[in-house]
């Protein structure tokens, strides 16, 4: 939560050019997995710098500890949150992911610390998610996440799989 | 089941130009404190790539939950882990930790990947305790650094995490430590 001085980064989300090759090299030279693979998944009610818009990609995600990891795959070429700052063909560090319990009011206090919301949406399971823009500050944006029941749902059953892995199984299914 | 200690990132840590003018960004837009001030770490039998190199370093931690935040400051011109992956003047992301079990083990299972050795050293006031960072960026866009300490990350930071858990958010946000 902002605002509060204990902030909790929860994820590291890397864009990638192909989630199952980037899959394969992450589990095999990191050693961490399993990974559970969200595939052509749109953002709902997408926004991006205050227009609605729409987005397909590939995501992928598997728990480090308390740290997941997010692959993202976008499938898409026109301005968004991700191309902005990976063009297509281009891979790197996009974001770390923080927890709410409230998004609204996170983003209105980066808001006043000048840091405004690129794009802002819900992911598959209708978790509230915003982008904000500190790339100036930190070289990657921030995710605020709602931390919801379905949303704590996955993490959990994420890391229970990350617990009992065998270290060879790139891939499960939810 | 408790998850592997080789597996688990303890840290996120980024290369900064000047350290404490990004400790001020990092606590506007992170809200996280306090932050330790590490300055000029002594470090002993430094490597870059295989030879012996001067690293002359300042460093910050911060913890946002579990994992540490490090911001790096670079003070000579030297070649380095850290320049490998930003150029001098710049800014970014660098790499995740690990406190592997066996580090031996684990660092030969990064070299026999192919993974080169970038920088390698060992922290003076540590025991000399062993680090190194491996250029994993062709496969992870970042690096990947491994600290021979198998009791792990938990126990080595104990004493700033805890007076981390007693922070009022306010006090005395940057603190100069010595290590």
């Amino acid at each position: 939560m902002i605002g509060n001085g204990s902030t909790v980064v929860f994820q590291n989300a890397f864009i990638v050019n192909d989630i199952e090759e980037a899959i394969s090299r992450w589990v095999r030279t990191m050693g961490i997995g399993p990974f559970v693979v969200l595939e052509n998944i749109s953002m709902a009610n997408a926004f991006y710098r205050g227009q609605p818009t729409t987005m397909k990609l590939h995501a992928a995600l598997a728990a480090s500890g308390d740290i997941q990891m997010e692959l993202i795959q976008p499938l898409h070429d026109h301005p968004s949150v991700y191309r902005d700052f990976y063009p297509t063909g281009k891979e790197g560090f996009h974001h770390i992911g923080v927890l709410t319990d409230d998004v609204a009011r996170d983003v209105e206090a980066y808001r006043k610390l000048g840091h405004d919301v690129i794009a802002s949406g819900g992911n598959p399971d209708s978790t509230h998610i915003a982008y904000v823009d500190t790339w100036d500050a930190s070289r990657c944006l921030v995710e605020l996440i709602h931390a919801d029941d379905s949303y704590m749902q996955m993490t959990r059953m994420l890391q229970d799989a990350a617990r009992s892995w065998d270290g060879k199984t790139s891939t499960i299914t939810r | 089941m408790k998850q592997h200690q080789d597996l688990i990132i303890t840290q996120n840590a980024w290369v900064v130009r000047d350290l404490h003018e990004a400790i001020d960004r990092f606590r506007r837009i992170m809200n996280i404190g306090p932050f330790f001030v590490i300055p000029k770490i002594g470090l002993n039998n430094v490597q870059y790539r295989g030879k012996p190199a001067e690293l002359d370093i300042s460093v910050a931690v911060a913890f946002a939950g579990h994992v540490q935040l490090e911001l790096i400051e670079q003070h000579n011109d030297g070649p380095s882990a850290y320049r490998d992956a930003v150029p001098k003047g710049k800014e970014g992301y660098h790499h995740v930790c690990f406190y592997p079990e066996d580090y031996d083990a684990e660092l030969a299972r990064y070299r026999a990947m192919g993974y080169e050795v970038a920088t390698s050293g060992e922290v003076a006031s540590a025991n000399n305790r062993r680090f190194c960072y491996i250029d994993t960026r062709d496969a992870l866009d970042c690096m990947v650094e491994l600290v021979d300490a198998p009791e792990g990350a938990g126990v080595v930071w104990q004493a700033l995490r805890e007076e981390t858990d007693k922070w009022d958010g306010k006090s005395d946000p940057v603190r100069v430590i010595s290590l």
